[in-house]
């Protein structure tokens, strides 16, 4: 079997946040390229906003992928939860961030994203 | 008349090409183990041709060992790209400093302008996986021979030989290119107490085929 078989390729990465910002960044890594193929999010909020963006950019902030969910509000509170699949190749060496956006007022927010270097 | 020349690229002891990156992110904290890639170059020492003489190289053939370095002590997964190892001549650049304790210092240098003096000494998209070692706190864990690592080489025949010069010594050199792999903590965001993980040559040498005109 080759080596290159022997490693998963992918690293997933996650995080939760209450009332704060949340992103999740991998890292600037000189001649090494990440490709993007899977982001999950979801998001309880106790704003009535209807739309959370997500973006995944560059270590420039050039968003290479952007995605809207809709959140389901009721009375005291909304939610929503997303996903998004495929491949998307950065720039060599450069750091990919995911963070989502559009939410006044958080109260909590998961992120996963997976990616893998080539 | 045909002369060979055999140059250890360096003692009997593993080399890590590997250095560490860490990171941390939203989530558990993560460890990765990157390079940028290593390269290590040595010149052989042929003692000639004088002025009145014309020497030839022929070819240059490359052998080395490959060990896989494992930290067995911590919970950890491993992901990610192991990088090429390119070996050959490099007839444009001087000889670098090789090493200094188990690590080398020098980081990747660019491949020779005439990559066709080059070839791959080992593809992890077509080789096997080195056979693993344990790693420890402190220096290299010592060599003890095969087949506890992965016998791997290569020649370089250039269609023609090439002039050597009075006073110009080939180079022949080793270059690992980048790699990523990462270990992950999953005990609940506790970093482990890395050791060492990567992957390391040993017992490299080349051979120098040569023709001294006599």
């Amino acid at each position: 079997m080759p080596a290159s078989d022997e490693f998963p390729r992918g690293l997933s990465l996650a995080g939760q946040a209450s009332n704060a910002a949340l992103s999740l960044t991998f890292p600037a890594i000189p001649g090494i390229s990440w490709v993007l193929t899977d982001i999950d999010l979801s998001v309880t909020s106790t704003n009535t906003t209807t739309e959370i963006m997500c973006s995944a950019t560059d270590q420039a902030s050039r968003p290479y992928i952007t995605f809207g969910v809709s959140e389901a509000t009721s009375t005291s509170y909304g939610t929503g939860a997303g996903s998004w699949a495929g491949k998307v190749c950065y720039p060599l060496g450069s750091a990919v961030t995911i963070s989502i956006g559009g939410i006044a007022a958080n109260v909590l927010q998961t992120l996963h994203a997976t990616a893998y270097p080539i | 008349m045909r002369r060979t020349l055999t140059t250890p690229f360096f003692p009997d002891q593993g080399y890590s090409m590997f250095d560490f990156w860490a990171f941390s992110s939203g989530g558990p904290v993560n460890t990765v183990t990157y390079t940028a890639g290593r390269t290590a170059t040595r010149p052989a020492v042929l003692g000639g041709p004088t002025v009145e003489q014309h020497w030839l190289l022929i070819s240059v053939a490359v052998q080395a060992y490959l060990r896989w370095v494992t930290d067995v002590s911590n919970n950890v997964a491993v992901y990610g790209k192991l990088g090429a190892i390119v070996t050959g001549l490099s007839m444009d650049q001087p000889a670098l400093a090789t090493q200094a304790g188990d690590q080398y210092l020098t980081t990747i240098q660019e491949l020779p302008t005439d990559t066709s003096l080059l070839t791959t000494l080992w593809d992890p998209g077509q080789h096997s996986m080195p056979p693993s070692i344990a790693s420890q706190p402190g220096p290299s864990v010592a060599w003890p021979g095969p087949p506890s690592a992965l016998a791997v080489s290569a020649e370089i025949s250039p269609p023609n030989p090439i002039d050597l010069f009075p006073g110009v010594q080939p180079v022949v050199g080793i270059w690992m290119l980048p790699s990523l792999l990462g270990v992950l903590s999953i005990l609940g965001g506790a970093r482990g107490i890395h050791k060492r993980i990567g992957l390391d040559i040993v017992g490299a040498k080349f051979t120098l085929n040569y023709d001294d005109g006599d």
